[in-house]
């Protein structure tokens, strides 16, 4: 049960099929150095989708901009993306038209990293930033932002 | 992972040193969490266990009085601080620490653009600042200048010009750019290098050599200082941009290749730097492994050459660009063409010859413009997990360099079941040879070869007279002890200056093979 319950939180329910994730994470290798495991940040998730204030969405939408936009934007040529959409296939590559985010998955990979993406040090990004950055993405999914 | 202790520091001074930290920066600001905030403070990419590398702390300092304090509490405990400032310093350690339990010295939030200069062309910013920063920043105010950045665009302006990084406008010799130096030395002496060291100097960040001995070099590569600021030379737009690819067929080509590219760099028909990549890179930004084989160890020539007409690249390929009014571009272009097309089979291309959707392309293309992205990251997609380490060694200009380099390297790498994956960056009278060892961070006996081949590579790489620029943290000692040259005078030079401005050693021990007295064990 728990670790079904893992499985769901962690990769969202639309992708469980994807089966190379799913068998990284029972092998317990995601993670830099696999130092918290999946269990952790599973127990502490709040599936739950709130409504976000527009200032929490701007702010978000800003957090973005500058920290995770430049490998997670919309196209192949975005390492995130590329990444992505080999693992779950073509069109659900970008982290913003995700509806299956949540804020402790997100903050979970924002800390650790996975694969080529390295995690954020809490010098550059900080915990209340993180948490709007976080909020911001599991209140998905988003239309395109113009300008970068 | 379990907390660690900075090397030579009980539990009891542990805590009481970062409560004095916490003085300083405030609680926020001093990390030791090891399951949420230390994890990203070590390098993801190591092909080394990760415990060798993990911090005990970290520290952010918000500007120069806080660091100011900060080296004077360092000091009091003698605790080994790691300068890292973006902190993306990836492929050759990220913002690890060369040792376990040191504290890392994270200036991000340093990051003030402090200085646009229009009329002179030339940027000053602190550590923190990002090539994506000042790129949205000179957007921002209308600038008509333009940033050079790594191909990783999220790597920092100061950072990587200290550590000899390169870009790809004209501009891209990054040590050559910078003009003018803010140092803080171990006993927390802020200095200013060159002109700036004149107070009210109108040219601190417009003549680069002041007067007396030019210290800036000191400061770079090192762990002497701690760079709080420079002044960063910025190409102004010009008048005409045209990025250009030439594709080669054959392997042996890179011979010939090298050869007519010296006289064309040397002359400065090419001003930026000239990129001769082989077709494994080119394939990884864009495509998988997988997509092509899937059997174990490197990629057989048949496929090789599928890849090649699929992509519509070259055994090898040739990236410059044209800058400057229309018709001197028209000019140059007609030299550059003749010369190539001595070779037979090449093929040349302009924008509009290549697809929209050419990943390779298109980001060669905003790199030679100084537009920063991150799509060459893309390269360790070409395997699951990927991550990669770089062995970057240094050659003259010659066609018989290339063609050994490449050999020496492709070989000792496809015997040890790797990919080679490289590229050759000819600078004003060097080659960088950029060789990307690209491996499954998750299997452990995959990173062991990886990590030997490495060192084999240094060693051989050795032998034949060449050098490496740079160097991931697991390889230092062993890169500086090749260059050993009159009982390795030099390295000898840089231990009497390092216990002279840093005789408590608390600065970065161990950067470029450079330790404090305390800490040369086995070394006079
Ligand atoms: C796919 C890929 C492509 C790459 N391409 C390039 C490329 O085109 N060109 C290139 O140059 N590199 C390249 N790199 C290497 C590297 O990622 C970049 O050089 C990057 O800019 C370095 O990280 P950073 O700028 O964030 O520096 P940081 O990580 O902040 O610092 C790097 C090092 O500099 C020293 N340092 C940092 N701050 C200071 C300071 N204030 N005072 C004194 N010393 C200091 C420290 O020793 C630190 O470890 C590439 C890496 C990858 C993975
Ligand atoms: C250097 C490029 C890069 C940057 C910058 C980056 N990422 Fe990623 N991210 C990736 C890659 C690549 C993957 C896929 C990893 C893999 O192969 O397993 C990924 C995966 C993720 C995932 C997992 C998605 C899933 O469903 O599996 C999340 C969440 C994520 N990133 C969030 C972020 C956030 C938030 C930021 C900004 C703070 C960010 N990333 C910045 C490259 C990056």
């Amino acid at each position: 049960m728990k670790a079904r319950l893992m499985k769901e939180i962690l990769i969202g329910r639309r992708t469980l099929a994807c089966r190379l994730v799913s068998a990284m994470l029972a092998l317990g290798i995601v993670g830099a150095g696999g130092t918290v495991n999946a269990a952790d940040a599973a127990a502490a998730a709040t599936p739950a989708k709130v409504t976000l204030s527009p200032e929490t969405l701007a702010k978000g939408s800003e957090l973005f901009v500058k920290n995770c936009i430049m490998c997670h934007d919309r196209g192949m040529e975005h390492p995130g993306t590329a990444a992505l959409t080999y693992l779950y296939g073509k069109d659900k590559g970008a982290l913003e038209d995700r509806d299956n985010l949540t804020p402790d998955f997100v903050r979970f990979f924002v800390r650790h990293g996975r694969g080529l993406m390295p995690g954020f040090r809490t010098g550059e990004l900080n915990d209340a930033e993180l948490k709007v950055l976080a909020e911001y993405l599991s209140a998905g999914p988003h239309p395109a932002v113009p300008a970068k | 992972m379990d907390a660690v202790l900075p090397p030579g520091i009980k539990r009891e001074q542990f805590a009481s040193l970062v409560a004095d930290l916490q003085k300083v920066v405030g609680r926020e600001f001093v990390f030791t969490d090891t399951q949420w905030e230390l994890p990203a403070y070590n390098d993801a990419y190591l092909t080394t266990p990760a415990e060798l590398h993990q911090p005990s702390a970290a520290v952010a300092p918000a500007n120069v009085e806080e660091l100011q304090r900060v080296l004077e509490v360092a000091r009091h405990y003698k605790a080994p601080l790691w300068t890292t400032s973006t902190g993306k310093n990836f492929a050759y350690g990220g913002p690890a620490p060369r040792k376990a339990g040191y504290i890392v010295l994270d200036l991000k939030r340093m990051n003030r653009i402090l200085e646009v200069n229009e009329k002179h062309g030339y940027a000053v910013v602190e550590p923190g600042v990002s090539y994506m920063d000042l790129y949205r920043h000179l957007q921002k105010i209308g600038s008509k200048l333009w940033v050079d950045c790594a191909a990783p665009g999220w790597g920092g302006v100061l950072p990587n010009m200290t550590e000899h990084g390169v870009g790809y406008t004209p501009y891209g010799d990054h040590v050559t750019m910078q003009c003018g130096m803010e140092v803080m030395l171990a006993d927390g002496t802020l200095v200013q290098t060159g002109m700036g060291a004149l107070p009210g100097s109108q040219t601190s960040h417009l003549y680069k050599y002041g007067f007396g001995p030019s210290m800036d070099g000191l400061f770079t590569q090192s762990n002497f200082g701690v760079v709080t600021k420079v002044g960063m030379w910025l190409m102004p737009e010009p008048p005409g941009y045209r990025p250009y690819m030439i594709t080669f067929e054959k392997e042996s080509d890179l011979h010939a290749i090298t050869e007519v590219l010296r006289p064309l760099k040397v002359n400065m028909l090419i001003p930026a730097v000239a990129m001769t990549v082989e077709m494994l890179w080119e394939a990884a930004v864009q495509v998988t492994r997988r997509d092509y084989y899937t059997g174990k160890g490197p990629i057989p020539d048949s496929v090789r050459k599928k890849m090649r007409s699929d992509l519509k690249i070259g055994a090898w390929n040739f990236y410059g660009a044209l800058y400057g009014p229309p018709p001197m571009m028209d000019n140059t272009w007609e030299v550059i063409r003749d010369a190539f097309a001595s070779i037979p089979g090449a093929k040349f291309y302009f924008d509009e010859d290549r697809a929209k959707d050419d990943v390779a392309w298109q980001y060669r293309k905003k790199l030679g413009a100084g537009i920063p992205n991150m799509t060459e990251y893309n390269v360790m997609n070409w395997i699951p997990n990927g991550a990669h380490i770089d062995f970057s060694p240094i050659s003259p200009v010659t066609g018989v360099d290339a063609t050994k380099q490449y050999e020496l390297i492709r070989d000792r790498c496809n015997k040890a079941g790797f990919d080679y994956c490289g590229e050759f960056a000819v600078g004003w009278r060097d080659m960088h040879h950029i060789f990307c060892l690209t491996f499954d961070r998750n299997d452990a006996k995959e990173k062991a070869r990886a990590n030997k081949l490495f060192g084999d590579l240094v060693d051989a790489a050795a032998a034949a007279g060449y050098g490496e620029y740079r160097t991931h943290l697991d390889f230092m000692d062993r890169i500086a002890g090749t260059y050993n040259w009159n009982d390795s005078a030099l390295l000898r030079m840089h231990e009497k200056v390092k216990d002279a401005v840093d005789p408590s050693g608390i600065l970065s021990p161990g950067k470029m093979g450079i330790w404090p007295k305390s800490m040369r064990k086995g070394r006079a």
